[in-house]
């Protein structure tokens, strides 16, 4: 089954298919928006928001213009750009909450490594400009085609592919200035 | 091989050629910029391996779901497509008639009787 076929389903009246829909794009979408630097909460508000907003406006969606996924990251950046812009500025470092145990590791060592590696990660990440913190997660984490990045991003493919090399050089840069 | 072509395919996370690969087993400055990207790229799998979707997620959306359908906004809804063709119809048939009847009704400002 396929985006396009729970799509079709979902107006049609079967909201069952729309909850597929949401199990397929909820893990991408939550590590798109944590990896931002969102706190949980505020991360679970805007994926919630997304899908609401992507099911109120599903029979907008034009199949032939790009991938679901892709539309779905478009509305998820537009949410998370406004909620950055706003005065509390509720970006911040994520907490350890969102952070799960390591597999079969309830080892509190390896707990509190994986926490600060991440939260040096999105400390990081969070010095980037949103145009090339974007361009790098929805490249590098989400495995997303530079086209469907250019489209998210409403740009050509040559100033995505630019932003991710920028990306990762300030990246790494910033990363071996601290210790691991 | 160049060294400054070779470090920017890794930055840009594209694949080594097998040239490059070779070159980068024997420069030790590219060998160092590859290494610190490969621990760039295990950070990005680690962190994003860790962050995980609350349980109930999906029912919490599905709850908050309005109770119909999605419908089509103003503009893609068939109707309007309908009322704006006859109204373009309409308007068109009009200017026609009286594009016609200004041949056939001879206008006073032109010397004709009214």
């Amino acid at each position: 089954m396929d985006d396009a076929f729970l799509i079709r389903q979902t107006l049609a009246g079967h909201r069952d298919a729309f909850r597929l829909l949401v199990l397929r794009h909820q893990r991408g979408l939550f590590r798109f928006l944590g990896l931002l630097g969102f706190p949980p909460a505020v991360v679970e508000e805007l994926a919630q928001e997304a899908f609401l907003r992507a099911y109120r406006h599903l029979a907008d969606f034009d199949e032939g213009r790009g991938r679901f996924s892709t539309w779905l990251f478009t509305l998820a950046r537009n949410l998370a750009a406004n909620e950055a812009a706003k005065p509390r500025h509720r970006l911040e470092a994520a907490s350890n909450t969102l952070v799960a145990e390591p597999d079969g590791a309830p080892d509190p060592l390896a707990r509190a490594e994986a926490n600060e590696r991440h939260t040096q990660l999105v400390a990081a990440l969070s010095g980037l400009p949103e145009a090339l913190r974007s361009a790098l997660l929805l490249s590098q984490v989400e495995g997303l085609p530079l086209a469907a990045i250019a489209e998210v991003q409403g740009c050509a493919v040559g100033t995505v592919k630019s932003r991710i090399f920028r990306a990762r050089e300030q990246l790494r840069a910033a990363l071996q200035e601290e210790p691991i | 091989m160049k060294c400054g072509e070779v470090q920017e395919t890794v930055a840009r996370g594209e694949a080594l050629s097998p040239e490059a690969k070779a070159h980068v087993l024997v420069c030790t400055a590219c060998a160092q910029v590859a290494e610190s990207y490969c621990e760039l790229d295990t950070w990005f799998e680690a962190a994003a391996a860790a962050i995980d979707v609350p349980e109930g997620f999906a029912d919490r959306i599905m709850a908050a779901l309005p109770p119909e359908a999605p419908l089509p906004g103003f503009w893609c809804r068939p109707w309007v497509h309908v009322v704006f063709a006859h109204a373009a119809a309409g308007i068109g048939l009009f200017n026609l008639l009286r594009l016609v009847l200004r041949f056939v009704i001879p206008s006073p400002s032109f010397g004709g009787m009214p």
